[in-house]
Parts: structure tokens; C-alpha cells; sequence
């Protein structure tokens, strides 16, 4: 156990190294020379060429340059944004509240709605089977930004329950502004977690093991939680990992959609102002977070079905 | 209820009928979309792109049946032509993903060890980036365009078929019928082409219907971001996009139709890529 | 009879297929009867429904599954139940063990907890008090190191094990009937043997009723008192268990128990039963099994099925019940003996040279964790034309041998080399294949996975044909068609794809494509295991008429020793990996040098001590089909 749990921690930090050379790097694949990638359409006099050398090490050859990079980041230098004139830090740190809020309100929203419907769809009849079946393939297809529009035209402009664009002020503030956004989220992710939780759900309720469960006379609502639900856990936490990574990527857009300024628009901001260095930060925080998520989720599933240290351990 | 062979008796049962009536419905509209986008140019009244801005906003009108957006330009005409990056796009997208993804599961399932070991981890490492991020990821890299975005979100798509491409080309890997071609002295190449491959072939058809749904998705919200197909080129995602300022206004219906289409197709193609998926499971 | 514990009464069934319009019928009026105490054996093949007839003791019917007819535990009908009686009954009353532990059991939780929930739910009790109560049963099912067991999982425990463990959390609300079906088909020999013991030992102290569904007749011998076979959905025999070898009266019965190889002689030619078993839905008007009777007449076809009679010695559903004693003695002849040399002696260079050869895995992903030896360090020869088995439980390493013959797995350490070929440790290629493929072959266990399924058979022995260097295109269909007619196909299959072909037949198949390069040396993994008893004896002839017509080599890999009587001419025993004993099968069966072996010998169910039929010893044989009709 202990070393399957060794093993993927120690794989969390090699994949955060490697992804962050990857991000590193893609500045290099730009076609041209870097300092014209960096200048392009901004005053290119030798001082800004100097300075901008001078930031990214550019003098240097590659693997210092990727040192000092990495340095920097854990002493909490993230660069300089090209386009304004302050850290790039004191750029993003604002914008996190509002973002991260939407991001856990519309994890909750999806988890709650998802997993339960799943259940449900998987565990009674027909009917409500079909039901369930029904709407969760309908909300698949319903994109953020599609419910974006749908739930900012109702309920904001028309109904007015909820503010049009904005961030609001404080944690009240915040929410107010996010609710509509993290439903929008929520409606395509959930959709997503019903189906994948229904057919982890069914396939552990034809196992045989349920059989041995009935046969000894156990009531059916405890066969479901301990055994059919449980077996079923890796699987579905899985399913969360994946919806997160697609909630912390489409939030970007519902961003955009609501007028919110949070990380999110700033990330696509910037890559239409070619800031690279903001770029390269935001995506790798993104990453970073996915990563650490997922990494969280194995080790709890590990928890649960023993199996999977072993698996984890001869990887 | 009549009886067929001695000792089975045929049943009528609604629900089964009703699955493959709604899977053919969903057959239907996609054949729709298809033939709108084929055909815009016979089928749309106007120039997608004719500017006319007496008309902004118009109601629908017998000129203008759906109306028009905040340029004037018939919102009809424009949602014909938005079907055909709508369906280009993920398709060329889902052709690259299947064909990569098949390429990376078969290897990694066929040589085993160290291989395979290594292309899980680079899948991995793909899973981490989702498509929307490798879009903008590769936008600022390369620039935004129609094509870029279809590489990005291609590329991405990847794992998510490889991955269950992979497990059941494992599966079939390890079954006798192989192991038996390898002791009939077939070279590897062979096997895989001709046993491997076409027993492998049912589900890679069947991630290739589902994942269309999730690329047409990723396709269009790529570019509302404004990072796919670029102005004034008619597309759904960036239609969206557009109205987003006329919604403000209280004039939602260039959103609100181009949300529709999208989600109609979505809708269509996840419904028909279950009744394949379902299909597969029971030939099983 | 009012006092049985357990009455099933006209029992009928059908399913609704899933995923088609169908509803076909699985059972066709099944009675039975169990008194408190004793053990009643259901002996059938597949689709003969005796696990229906099981499960549906309990309620545990699949969906869509439709019953008839009423079972009745001690008086109260158990289709009438609510679902509170229902879970009263299923935890305190009757109790089943499954074919499969592993499967059956829950793979994230420990036995301990299996145990402990067991015992809660049939009555309210402390967790401390369940705990040491569980650690009790596993004791009682001779489980050594009992509180160990307790917080293990699963996976981490042999298929003997979980079995024991099944039982004893079958045992644990001391039910009155025990529901046993193919408690050891899964299961070595050796583990099959203990877990007999142990059930026949627990019932006798608890007075528990039993119903063993087994395909295995010697086995129904050696556990339970009565027997009822099984056929299409009907019972077609009932009789005293240790008395079926002696007074069977249906041609099936008969048919079954002869189409077995015997561990004490082998036979020129056994005698399978044409065909294969029927279910229920597919029986034809009349007697479900006419066409595979030696015995049939046209009443059998036009009439309605036979009804379940009296006869003299046993009770039977056949018209011609009293003619069927003389197909008791099989008139098989013994085979003529085989080569009396032992292996090793002759002058010419042995065909397959086996030297030092160990196959070493190496667990990964722990540091403490000893690497698992497969094979070790195991040398022998095989001579031209000789028929070698070689004999094992699980863990042995006997298919791990196999596969290194034929190259699919490479040794860690030794030599293989087959008729002058060499192989070492290198992984082969393309080429080493191709002319590996000209000497030795392969067919494995699974006829179901054995052949691409998205192939016809034709073109997978012609594929084979041409792969052998074949370069007369023209030539491949006849050719193919005389392959075919030598493992016994009709060549009309050729255009079938395998999903459309019975287990027997793909199996054949399967032997014709190995068969296809003509390789001097035929490995088979098992080939028989996997099928039903009436058709083993059939592959079992078609391979015996193969050997003398090809003058093939054969290595046999098997579990069952009577096969290796039927089959071979020499004998490996392998046992953790080593060689226990090597020679000639008449002298290793007859004369066993190592405890191994004779432990081996001894769980043959044909060796075990049958049941005591105690109430029939001795008895008159009118009164011995009393006993018979009871149930």
C-alpha cells in the first residue's frame, strides 16, 4: 500500500516537472525566433529587446533558462507581464476569488446532481431509468457557453433575478454573480457524471458477488451501500476527475459568457495580447490543479478497493 | 402471442422498438444538418455575410425568416452556412484522434512492457491537458484559426479514445485465437492487420460516435473564444459568441438559435452513438 | 410425502431473452423431494437446468425469469413469501454455496467483514461477539491461521481457501438445507477432495440437508445418498447415488457414466454420446433425448416425453427403461497396452529436449516481495511418437511448460529445443516462428476464444493451410475440406462462423488448424476441460484416431488422471513448479513413488469412499426404489 501510494506521489511530481518544461518549451516552437514571437506587434527598440533578453534569459541556452524558470516559481517570482507593466502575479491574484468560487460551486452542483441521479437510474425501474436516461443525454448537449446564453437571457436579462456581467464585491458579491454560471457549468458536466456513475452503478449490480449478498439475506438498501456502491467508487470517482478537468476548462468560457473577471478571461485575454508569460503561468496553474486533483482521487480510491495498490505499486 | 420454435415464445415489447425509433430519429436529423450544410448555398435565401444594417435586429420576417442579427445579416442564411464548420471540423477532428488513438492503443496493447507502460504515461499527461486548454495553449503558440483548432482539439481527444481502445485491445490480445496465430508462425504485422484490428474495429466505431458529440462541443467553444473560425466566416460557436452583446440588449435570438443547433446535434449524435454502443454490447 | 423439508412440486420455468423478442423455456416440470438431513445430488450438463432448479430454492431468478409450480420448505410455499419471510428464510433457513468463490465475493471487503456481516444478518448480535463467532466458523472448515484470515482480502487468498470460507458463511446461521452448485468444478482435485470431506463431516454433525449439483456422477457418489439426473429440463432418473453404476436405468444416465474414461483401464474407443445436451427449449416433441439414443424406437419421437416410473431397480422416464440395463457393460475392449519401454532409453535423439528449465517471474512494485517460480529448474525428454502428459494442480507450472514449448513464453534460464530447433531465452521472431510453427503445435483450453471470431472456420484451418507453406492455391480448399473430414466435421461448417458451432465442434477446429502444418509435436492445454462430459469422450476418440493415423507426437497437459490413463503413454507429475515423478502411466498409476502422487490418486473421486447409503444397505432392491422415488 505504502508504495503504490509513493509511487504516485512521486509520479505527480514528474509529470508538474514535465509538464512545466512542456509549457516552457512551447515558447520555442513558435516559428521564428522567440524575440520576434515576444515583440510582435509592440515597439521593438533595444531597449524593450534588451529587457525583454534580459527577462527570459534569452542569452542563456536552455536548460539554465529552464532553472531559473523553475527557481522562480517556487520562490514566487512569476515573471513580468509584456503587455502591463506590473508582476504577473499581482495580475492573476485578484481574479482567483471569483474563479475558484465558480470552479467549487459548480463541482459541488455536479457531484451532487451527478452522482445521485447516476445512482438512482442504475438501483430502480424502468421508468425512472428512462427518465434520468433521457435528460442526462439532452444535457450532454447543452455546452456551457449554449447554457450561457439560454440562462443569462432568462434569468438575467429578462427575469433580472440574477446580475448580467460583473464580479460584485466581497463574498456575497461573488456568488451572486457565479450562480448562473456554475448552473451553466454544471448542466453538460452533471449530464456526464449521471451517465458514468449509471453504468459503473449497473455493471456492479450484475455482479456475482450481489448474488452471494442476496442469497445470505442482507437487506437490499445495505447491499447497495456497502457493496454495489463501493465497488463502484473507483470508477466513479475517476469520472469525477475527468468532469473537473472539463469544469476547470470550460469555465474560461462561461467567464467570457457572464462578463466575469476572473482567471479565466484573463488566460484568454491574454492570449490574444500574446502576454506569454501570463499564458505559460495560468496554464500551468491549470494543469498543476488537475493534476493535484487527480492524484487526491487515486489515492482515495486506493482506499477503497485494495486491488489498486497493487496495480498502482507495478505501474 | 405466437410461438416460433418449440419452447420460445415471441414477445411484443414496446421499449425496444422505441429505442431504435428514436436512434433512427437521431439518424434523421444528422442526415438534416448534413444536407443544410452541403447545400447552403441552394438552401439559404441571402449571402450569409451581407451586411444590411436597416435591418439589425429584425424580427422574422418573410426576407429575413429567422431574422437578422446586430449587422443585419440573415440569421437563417448564416446558421445554414455555420453547419458546415459545425460538421468539417469535428470531423476532421474525430479522423485524427481515432486514427492516432487507434495507432498509439494497438501498439501499446500489442508490444506490452515497457512500451506500453511509457504510452500511458504520455496519455496520462495528455488527460491533464483538455481540449479547451490546448486550444488557447496552442492559439498563443501558433495563432488562432480554424485548423489550428482542429489539430488542438483533435490532439486532445485522443486519450479519451485510446484509453478504452487500449483495454479492449488488450483484451483480445490475450485470447487464445491470437496466441494461436503466433504459434501458426504469422508475423506479428499480419495479426494484428487481420485478427487484431477487425475485432477491435466495433469499438473504435463506436468511440468515434461517441466522441463526436464532445468535439462538436470543444469545437464550438473554442470558437467562441474567438480562437477557431475567425470573422465574418458563419459558425455556430462564434454566432453564440456574437449575440452575446445583442442578448445583453434583450435581442437573444442569434445566441439562443445557434445554441439550439448546436445542442440539437449534439443531442443527435450522442443518441445514435448509445444505440451503436448498445448494439455492439448485446452482439457480444 | 409431508414431512420432507424441502418439496419442489411441477416446477416450470421460461426466460425473457434480454436484447430480443424471445422467451424460451428452461424448465419442464421438475419434482423433487429433500428430508431433513440427507444429500441429494442433481447431475447434469449444460442447459439441463439443475442450477435453475437451485436457485430458484431461493428466489435468486434473473430477471424476466417466469416460474410455475410451487416449492415448498417445511410446509410454507416460498414463491408465496413476502419479502420480509423471503430474507428470513435466505438468512436463517437455506443457504447456497456458488460455483466460483472469487467471483462471488466482494473484492473490497476482508472475510472478516464478509463473515461478520453474514452472521449479523440472520440474527441481531454484537460485532465483538460476530467476530470471534466468525473466527469459529473458520475454524470449523479447517481454515489454518483463522484470525489471520480475517483481515485478508480476497485476492489474496487460493480458490480452496474462499471456497471454505463460502461455506463456512454458508454454515453460519445454521440453516437446515445447504444449496451447493458445483461447489468444486473450479477447484484442483486435491481441494476438491478436502472440501468433500469437510461438507460430508459438517453434515453429519449438524443433521444438514444438502442438494450438490455436479456434472461429475463419481462425484454425486462420494457426497450425497440420493441422485437425480438431469436432462433438458426434466428430471429423467432418480436413484439411490452409489447404486447408479450398478442399476441406472435411463440410456442417458447410462450413456453419461460410460462415456467417461476410467482411471483403472483404458479403453480402445470410449463411448461419448452423439450430439450434444439439449436445453429445455430446444427439445423436440417426444423424448428430448431421442436423437442421441442408442435405444430409440419411433414411439419415443411421437409420443409424448416419457413420465418418471417405477421400474425394478431404479426410477426412470424412458419407454424402454428395462432394455437399458444392457448397456450398463460397455463392450469396449481394452486397449492394447502400450510400449513397454520407459522414455529415454531409445538410441535416436529425443523429438523434444527440455534442460534445466526455469521460468522466474519477478514481482514489480515491491521490495520485499520474493520473485514467483513458475518452472524450476526442470529438465526431460520426449520420444518420437510417444504421448506424454503432463499432470498438475494449479501453481504447478504445467501450463507455463506448455506455453514455453510453443514459444509463447520464454524460459529464464535452460534449454528448449524441438527436433534440433534451439531456443534460449531470446524472444522469437518472425522467422523462428515460421519454422517453429512446421514442429510443434498448439490447442488450447477455451474452444470459445480459440478461433477469430469475426473468421469462418474454413478460412481459419485454409489461413493455416497456407501459412504451412502451401504454395498450391488451387489445392486449399480440398485440402482444407480433408482436414475437416479428419477431426470428424461435416465440411458443409466451413462457411459458419464460430459463434454459429457447439464447443465440441470449435474444438475440432481448432485441432484441424494445428494440425494444418503438419508438426510433429501436438501440444494440447487442456483441451477437454471445457467441455461436457458426453463430448469430451468424443474429442478424446477423434485425437486417439489422430495419433494413430498422423503418427503425431503429443504433449497432453491435463488435471485429470483418468484422461491421462485414456490418453497417454507417459507421465509427468508436476508439483510447485518441480518434477514429482516421471515414467510410464501404468507404472506411475499403479505403482505411485511419491506421496504427491498418491495423495493425487487417492482424490479421484472414483477412489473416494461413496456416501453410506446407510437406509439402503442391505435392503431388497423393491424397497431400495422407495427410497429412489421419494425424491
Amino acid at each position: 500500500m505504502l508504495v503504490a501510494v509513493v509511487k504516485r506521489l512521486t509520479e505527480l511530481v514528474a509529470t508538474l516537472l514535465v509538464t512545466s518544461l512542456a509549457v516552457f518549451s512551447s515558447l520555442y516552437l513558435v516559428p521564428g525566433s522567440p524575440i520576434a514571437y515576444l515583440t510582435r506587434g509592440r515597439a521593438a527598440d533595444a531597449a524593450a529587446i534588451a529587457r525583454i533578453t534580459a527577462q527570459y534569459h534569452l542569452n542563456e541556452e536552455f536548460f539554465p533558462r529552464y532553472w531559473t524558470f523553475l527557481s522562480g516559481l517556487f520562490h514566487g517570482d512569476l515573471g513580468q507581464s509584456l503587455v502591463y507593466n506590473e508582476s504577473t502575479w499581482s495580475l492573476i491574484e485578484p481574479r482567483l476569488t471569483v474563479t475558484l468560487l465558480l470552479i467549487a460551486l459548480a463541482t459541488l452542483e455536479t457531484v451532487a446532481v451527478g452522482v445521485a441521479l447516476g445512482a438512482v437510474a442504475a438501483l430502480t425501474g424502468k421508468a425512472s431509468d428512462m427518465g434520468i436516461v433521457i435528460g442526462s443525454t439532452i444535457g450532454v448537449g447543452i455546452p456551457a457557453f449554449a447554457a450561457s446564453a439560454v440562462l443569462l437571457s432568462v434569468f438575467a436579462v429578462n427575469l433580472g433575478w440574477f446580475p448580467v456581467a460583473g464580479n460584485g464585491s466581497g463574498l456575497a458579491g461573488n456568488l451572486d454573480h457565479v450562480v448562473l454560471g456554475s448552473v451553466a457549468l454544471a448542466i453538460s458536466s452533471a449530464a456526464y457524471m449521471v451517465r458514468l456513475t449509471r453504468s459503473a452503478v449497473r455493471e456492479e449490480r450484475a455482479k456475482e458477488y450481489v448474488d452471494t449478498a442476496n442469497a445470505r439475506g442482507l437487506p437490499s438498501g445495505q447491499t447497495v451501500r456497502r457493496h454495489i456502491m463501493r465497488n463502484a467508487a473507483p470508477s466513479i470517482l475517476t469520472a469525477g476527475g475527468v468532469t473537473f478537468i472539463g469544469i476547470m476548462a470550460s469555465e474560461v468560457v462561461v467567464e467570457s459568457a457572464f462578463g466575469i473577471n476572473g482567471a479565466g478571461s484573463l488566460l484568454v485575454s491574454s492570449v490574444g495580447a500574446k502576454d506569454f508569460s501570463v499564458v505559460q503561468v495560468l496554464v500551468l496553474m491549470y494543469v498543476a490543479a488537475f493534476m493535484i486533483v487527480n492524484t487526491v482521487i487515486d489515492l482515495v480510491a486506493l482506499r477503497v478497493d485494495p486491488r489498486l495498490a497493487i496495480e498502482m505499486a507495478t505501474r | 402471442m405466437s410461438t416460433s420454435a418449440a419452447g420460445t415464445v415471441d414477445r411484443r415489447r414496446l421499449p425496444r422498438d422505441w429505442s431504435r425509433a428514436v436512434a433512427w430519429t437521431a439518424g434523421a436529423v444528422i442526415l438534416l444538418v448534413v444536407v443544410a450544410a452541403v447545400f447552403a448555398p441552394l438552401l439559404a435565401p441571402h449571402n450569409p455575410n451581407a451586411l444590411n444594417l436597416n435591418e439589425a435586429f429584425s424580427a422574422p420576417t418573410a426576407r429575413y425568416p429567422l431574422g437578422a442579427d446586430a449587422s443585419g445579416r440573415d440569421l437563417l442564411s448564416r446558421l445554414l452556412y455555420g453547419a458546415r464548420p459545425a460538421l468539417l471540423g469535428p470531423t476532421l477532428a474525430v479522423l485524427l484522434a481515432t486514427m492516432l488513438g487507434t495507432v498509439v492503443a494497438v501498439a501499446s496493447a500489442w508490444f506490452g512492457g515497457l512500451a506500453d507502460r511509457v504510452i500511458s504515461r504520455l496519455l496520462d499527461l495528455l488527460f491533464a491537458f483538455p481540449p479547451l486548454l490546448l486550444a488557447l495553449l496552442v492559439a498563443a503558440t501558433f495563432g488562432a484559426g480554424f485548423t489550428t483548432s482542429i489539430l488542438a482539439v483533435g490532439i486532445a481527444e485522443v486519450p479519451y479514445i485510446a484509453r478504452v481502445i487500449r483495454t479492449e485491445a488488450i483484451r483480445q490480445r490475450k485470447r487464445p485465437y491470437i496466441e494461436g496465430s503466433l504459434v501458426q508462425g504469422l508475423p506479428g504485422v499480419a495479426i494484428i492487420w487481420r485478427h487484431l484490428l477487425p475485432n477491435v474495429a466495433p469499438t473504435v466505431f463506436t468511440q468515434m460516435t461517441l466522441s463526436f458529440g464532445y468535439v462538436i462541443v470543444n469545437l464550438a467553444a473554442v470558437s467562441f473564444l474567438g480562437l477557431g473560425v475567425q470573422a465574418p466566416t458563419a459558425d455556430w460557436g462564434s454566432m453564440v459568441s456574437e449575440g452575446q452583446s445583442s442578448l445583453v440588449q434583450g435581442y437573444p435570438q442569434e445566441s439562443l438559435y445557434a445554441s439550439a443547433c448546436i445542442i440539437v446535434v449534439v443531442v443527435a449524435f450522442t443518441v445514435f452513438g448509445d444505440w451503436v454502443a448498445a448494439r455492439m454490447e448485446a452482439r457480444r | 410425502m409431508n414431512d420432507a423439508l424441502l418439496a419442489v412440486r411441477g416446477l416450470r420455468m421460461s426466460i425473457d431473452i434480454p436484447g430480443s423478442r424471445e422467451r424460451r423455456d428452461v424448465l419442464l416440470g421438475v419434482d423433487l423431494e429433500i428430508a431433513a438431513g440427507e444429500a441429494l445430488a442433481l447431475i447434469g450438463e449444460s442447459g439441463s437446468g439443475k442450477s435453475l432448479t437451485a436457485r430458484s430454492i431461493l428466489r435468486l431468478l434473473p430477471e424476466g425469469a417466469r416460474m410455475e409450480g410451487d416449492i415448498l420448505f417445511r410446509g410454507t410455499s416460498v414463491p408465496g413469501m413476502d419479502r420480509r419471510q423471503l430474507r428470513s428464510y435466505r438468512s436463517s433457513d437455506v443457504s447456497m454455496v456458488f460455483q466460483d468463490p472469487r467471483a462471488h465475493l466482494d473484492p473490497t471487503r476482508t472475510i472478516g467483514d464478509f463473515l461478520v456481516e453474514t452472521l449479523r444478518a440472520c440474527r441481531e448480535m454484537p460485532r465483538r461477539e460476530a467476530y470471534s463467532k466468525a473466527v469459529e466458523l473458520l475454524d470449523d472448515v479447517r481454515i489454518t491461521n483463522p484470525g489471520r484470515r480475517m483481515s485478508q482480502y480476497p485476492h489474496e487468498l487460493s480458490g480452496g481457501t474462499l471456497q471454505r470460507v463460502m461455506i463456512a458463511s454458508a454454515l453460519a446461521p445454521e440453516p437446515a438445507l445447504l444449496l451447493a452448485d458445483e461447489p468444486t468444478t473450479a477447484l484442483d482435485v486435491t481441494v476438491q477432495a478436502e472440501v468433500v470431506r469437510i461438507l460430508t463431516e459438517l453434515r453429519t454433525e449438524r443433521n444438514l440437508a444438502m442438494l450438490f449439483i455436479t456434472h461429475d456422477v463419481d462425484l454425486a457418489e462420494v457426497a450425497c445418498d440420493r441422485a437425480a439426473v438431469m436432462y433438458a429440463g426434466r428430471i429423467v432418473e432418480k436413484q439411490v447415488a452409489s447404486l447408479l453404476p450398478s442399476s441406472a436405468g435411463h440410456p442417458y444416465t447410462i450413456g453419461l457414466m460410460n462415456s467417461r474414461p476410467e482411471l483403472g483401464r483404458r479403453a480402445e474407443r470410449l463411448q461419448p454420446l452423439a450430439g450434444r445436451p439439449l436445453s429445455a427449449y430446444e427439445a423436440p416433441a417426444g423424448c428430448a433425448f431421442a436423437d442421441r439414443c442408442a435405444l430409440v424406437i419411433g414411439k419415443c419421437r411421437q409420443d409424448p416425453p416419457p413420465p418418471l416410473r417405477r421400474l425394478p431397480s431404479t426410477v426412470a422416464a424412458c419407454h424402454r427403461a428395462e432394455d437399458a440395463r444392457a448397456l450398463l457393460t460397455p463392450a469396449t475392449a481394452a486397449a492394447p497396452a502400450p510400449p513397454a519401454s520407459p522414455p529415454g532409453t531409445s538410441a535416436t535423439a529425443a523429438l523434444i529436449e527440455v534442460r534445466n528449465v526455469s521460468r522466474v517471474f519477478q514481482a514489480r512494485g515491491s521490495f520485499r516481495r520474493a520473485p514467483i517460480v513458475a518452472v524450476d529448474d526442470v529438465s526431460f525428454t520426449v520420444e518420437q511418437g510417444d504421448s506424454l502428459a503432463i499432470v498438475g494442480e494449479s501453481g504447478s507450472g504445467k501450463t507455463s511448460m506448455a506455453r514455453m514449448l510453443v514459444g509463447l513464453e520464454r524460459p529464464t534460464s535452460g534449454t528448449i529445443s524441438i527436433d534440433g530447433q534451439r531456443r534460449h531465452g531470446r524472444r522469437l521472431g518472425t522467422l523462428d516462428r515460421a519454422e517453429s510453427a512446421r514442429k510443434i503445435q498448439i490447442v488450447f483450453q477455451d474452444p470459445y476464444a480459440s478461433l477469430d471470431p469475426r473468421q469462418t472456420v474454413g478460412a481459419a484451418i485454409t489461413e493455416a493451410l497456407r501459412l504451412s507453406g502451401a504454395t498450391d492455391k488451387s489445392g486449399l480448399p480440398g485440402r482444407t475440406r480433408d482436414l475437416m473430414h479428419l477431426v470428424g466435421l461435416n465440411a458443409d461448417l466451413a462457411d459458419r462462423y464460430p459463434r454459429r458451432l457447439s464447443g465440441g465442434q470449435r474444438q475440432r477446429v481448432a485441432i484441424a488448424r494445428a494440425l494444418a502444418p503438419e508438426p510433429e509435436v501436438l501440444v494440447l492445454d487442456e483441451p477437454v476441460a471445457s467441455l461436457d462430459v458426453s463430448i469430451q469422450a468424443q474429442i478424446l476418440n477423434v485425437l486417439a484416431q489422430l495419433r494413430r493415423e498422423l503418427a503425431v507426437t503429443y504433449v497432453f497437459i491435463t488435471h485429470d488422471l483418468s484422461v491421462v490413463r485414456q490418453v497417454a503413454d507417459t507421465v509427468l507429475v508436476m508439483h510447485h513448479g518441480k518434477i514429482a515423478e516421471r515414467g510410464l502411466v501404468t507404472q506411475v498409476l499403479e505403482n505411485p513413488q511419491t506421496d504427491y502422487t498418491r495423495t493425487l490418486l487417492a482424490s479421484v473421486p472414483s477412489r473416494m469412499p461413496t456416501a453410506a447409503g446407510a437406509e439402503t444397505a442391505g435392503l431388497a432392491s423393491p424397497m431400495v426404489t422407495d427410497v429412489a422415488a421419494r425424491g
